[in-house]
């Protein structure tokens, strides 16, 4: 099965400023793949030229097993939220199913019935015939996506859906989004700048930042490569702290200690490249290994922010 | 063809439903009003013959309908642009120049509506003088083909425009000019390159034959070379609007 | 020129071409110019356009240049009032030089823009405008026709922007409905 993108050497200028540079990437079919990146990293851009709406200036891709030079063939296989879509606002959400449904060929009939699943799926199904005026921003977002869905696309592209939401509307586009790829199978790209979006659907994230990639691979291990450094707390009784800071100074897991103000607590830094599931319970075996009485022993987990904010810290 | 139709249905939907077009048409029926009764009392204008106030008439209708359908067109996709309904279009395997052409297709109906409203004023003046059925199909001709190179203009100024504001105020413009020729003082109407330019220009070309037909009452085929500008022009129009519009992008000068 | 003062020409005129045969020559004139003309009598109704053909000819035996021929329009009646440039836009014509015993055409077409009854002619002069030598009358008779009356129009004007204001109403309801 071809990868659902494939791209090499992907590049896009705008005058002087390069909005895309020499992009590599490949996702393979049905990851929930998560784009993330600062305002002006060139995520848009690259989502455009993945649709065929920008020519890039170098390099070659694939979307669907489609070759860039069959810009309308990979227009059928793909769905795309657009990052500032507008809406016609005199129709009702139907009727902009059923149009689009019908740009895709399908016949009335068929457009109808595509038009009345995917208001189901987004769950805008009661407010089907009601013009889309009338709509809150997050009922037009999951209209924009059940848009996105009307040709059953392989690679779904969604480019901020939650933007200007509350908290409530994200939670509905979110699972929108989660059930697009496990019931439907489809491959989907979910930019965004919100990191907690991307740690609770993505199985992948991309970052990238100034137009070039700088993390890829899964959540823990982007957070793992990226996140650094990473630190934890130690609690011993009073009387074991002096103990624990020998035992835990000549730990290989341990970068760096300090006790803390709270006197009964010792700061931990972790050595780069651990990750705090592996340096755990070695911490835990040598103190209990110099029979000291430990009262607790907290890592920090590593987090996507942390690793955003690391590898985008030059912008 | 089905895509083309599948458009053209949308915008007029859009444009009739919801749009524009009613209270356009309303504006224009007003304006009609007006000037049929000024035609009509107005004793200072009794040197107006009845079939110049039928010819003033469909000249006003035509006119106006066609500053009506530029001011659509002109809007039809800077205005998609602007308001970020143009990329999911885009996006769609639809030709673009299907695009264009419903839309196209749409704006153009502003004027067909604007005919049949004419229709009643053009009827009471004309009633009496035996130009009625001649001055409705020479209305209807030629102000299809006088619009239809308008409207071509407007959806081509609007596809490579970057904002609505711009593409208006070029269409507007390209309208003045296209008018200019008609108020040309008449000792500068004759003479080989004002008789070229009074024949080239489609809008001074156009409502000259429907004065000479309806006003002068002559034979509709005697001045048939007055339509060959009009037809060249509205056909080239129309085919290079579908040119731009197969070139139609998101940011107009990037093709996509 | 004020109302008076075009009634008073309009009175001399009448003197002038009533006594003029139709091959005239008016006295000063230019001998050898004779001026001839294919109607003397028309009539149409306001509004209508009638045309008619003079013809100058040159009686000498020396060939004429720097013609200038004329058209005016004079109204019988004191008070109708006349514009001469309301009735035709191509009032003067220049004429090409005119060989001995040679004549030429001249077309003139004239818009009747007032009811009653009027006279046309023709006069021709040089280019010194030494002399003038006046054609024929031509006796126009215009006849008012009016079928326009504000009364007849305003239903029309009335009914056809409620008609559409009535549907535009119509379509923003339903649209406010569908909210």
């Amino acid at each position: 099965m071809p990868p659902a993108i494939a791209c090499t050497g992907l590049s896009k200028s705008y005058g002087p400023r390069q909005a895309v540079q020499p992009l590599e990437l490949e996702v393979e079919p049905g990851t929930l793949l998560g784009f993330l990146g600062p305002n002006g990293a060139g995520k848009t851009s690259v989502i455009r030229i993945l649709t065929t709406i920008l020519t890039p200036d170098a390099g070659a891709f694939t979307v669907a097993g489609v070759p860039h030079d069959r810009p309308a063939e990979i227009r059928r296989r793909v769905g795309v939220l657009p990052e500032s879509a507008g809406y016609a606002e005199g129709q009702t959400g139907e009727q902009v199913l059923t149009f689009f449904a019908r740009l895709y060929g399908q016949s009335g009939t068929q457009a109808s019935a595509t038009a009345r699943e995917l208001l189901d799926l987004v769950g805008l199904a009661e407010r089907a015939r009601t013009l889309v005026a009338g709509y809150s921003r997050g009922m037009r977002q999951r209209l924009g996506i059940a848009r996105a869905l009307v040709n059953r696309p392989e690679v779904v592209f969604l480019d901020e859906p939650t933007l200007g939401l509350d908290p409530a509307g994200q939670r509905q586009v979110l699972q929108v989004i989660g059930g697009i790829a496990r019931q439907r199978g489809s491959t989907v790209v979910l930019s965004t700048h919100l990191l907690a979006e991307v740690e609770e659907v993505c199985d992948r994230v991309v970052i990238l930042n100034a137009g070039r990639v700088v993390a890829d691979g899964g959540i823990d291990e982007v957070a793992r490569v990226a996140a650094a450094p990473r630190q934890g707390r130690v609690r011993l009784p009073a009387d074991s702290v002096a103990a624990g800071l020998r035992v835990l100074s000549a730990s290989p897991e341990v970068a760096r200690i300090a006790r803390s103000e709270a006197r009964d607590e010792i700061v931990v830094e972790l050595r780069e490249g651990l990750t705090p599931a592996e340096a755990g319970p070695r911490i835990l075996r040598a103190l209990l290994d110099a029979d000291l009485p430990v009262l607790a022993v907290e890592l920090d987990r590593g987090r996507l922010s942390d690793a955003f904010l690391t590898l985008t810290a030059d912008t | 063809m089905t895509r083309l139709r599948v458009v053209a249905a949308q915008e007029l939907r859009d444009l009739w439903l919801t749009g524009r077009g009613l209270p356009l048409i309303l504006a224009y029926a007003v304006l009609l009003s007006v000037t049929s009764y000024l035609v009509a009392s107005n004793r200072a204008l009794n040197f107006l013959e009845q079939r110049e106030a039928v010819g003033l008439t469909l000249q006003v209708g035509v006119g106006v309908a066609a500053l009506l359908v530029l001011v659509v067109a002109a809007d039809a996709i800077s205005g998609e642009r602007e308001r970020g309904t143009l990329e999911s279009l885009l996006l769609t395997p639809a030709p673009r120049w299907v695009l264009l052409a419903g839309k196209g297709l749409a704006a153009m109906s502003l004027w067909l509506v604007a005919y049949v409203v004419s229709v009643p004023y053009v009827w009471y003046l004309a009633r009496g003088t035996g130009v009625l059925g001649r001055a409705l199909v020479a209305g209807l001709g030629v102000g299809t083909l006088i619009v239809l190179f308008l409207c071509s203009l407007g959806l081509a100024i609007s596809t490579v425009t970057g904002s609505n504001r711009v593409a208006l105020s070029v269409s507007f413009f390209l309208l003045l000019a296209a008018f200019f020729p008609t108020q040309l003082p008449t000792a500068a109407q004759s003479g080989g390159v004002a008789d070229v330019l009074l024949r080239v220009d489609p809008v001074t070309a156009g409502l000259h034959y429907l004065s000479e037909l309806v006003v002068r009452g002559r034979p509709a085929g005697e001045d048939l070379g007055w339509l060959v500008g009009p037809i060249v022009l509205a056909v080239a129009a129309a085919a290079a609007a579908c040119t731009v519009g197969a070139r139609m992008s998101l940011r107009p000068g990037r093709r996509a | 020129m004020s109302r008076p003062a075009r009634a008073v020409l309009a009175g001399l005129a009448v003197t002038v071409v009533t006594v003029a045969p139709a091959r005239a020559e008016t006295p000063g004139a230019l001998q050898p110019v004779e001026i001839s003309q294919d109607t003397t009598t028309t009539r149409a109704d306001i509004g209508a356009q009638f045309t008619f053909t003079t013809t100058v000819r040159n009686a000498g035996d020396q060939p004429l240049s720097g013609l200038v021929a004329h058209l005016n329009i004079v109204s019988l009646h004191a008070d109708v009032t006349v514009d001469p440039e309301d009735w035709s836009t191509h009032r003067t014509q220049y004429l090409a030089a005119v060989p001995p015993h040679a004549s030429t055409r001249l077309s003139w077409s004239v818009h009747a823009v007032n009811d009653g009854r009027f006279v046309v002619y023709v006069a021709v002069t040089t280019a010194a405008a030494d002399t003038l030598t006046a054609g024929p009358a031509l006796h126009a008779v215009v006849s008012p026709q009016r079928h326009l009356d504000a009364g007849g129009v305003l239903p029309v004007a009335v009914a056809v922007p409620a008609v559409v204001l009535v549907l535009l109403i119509a379509v923003r309801r339903r649209r406010r409905r569908m909210i």
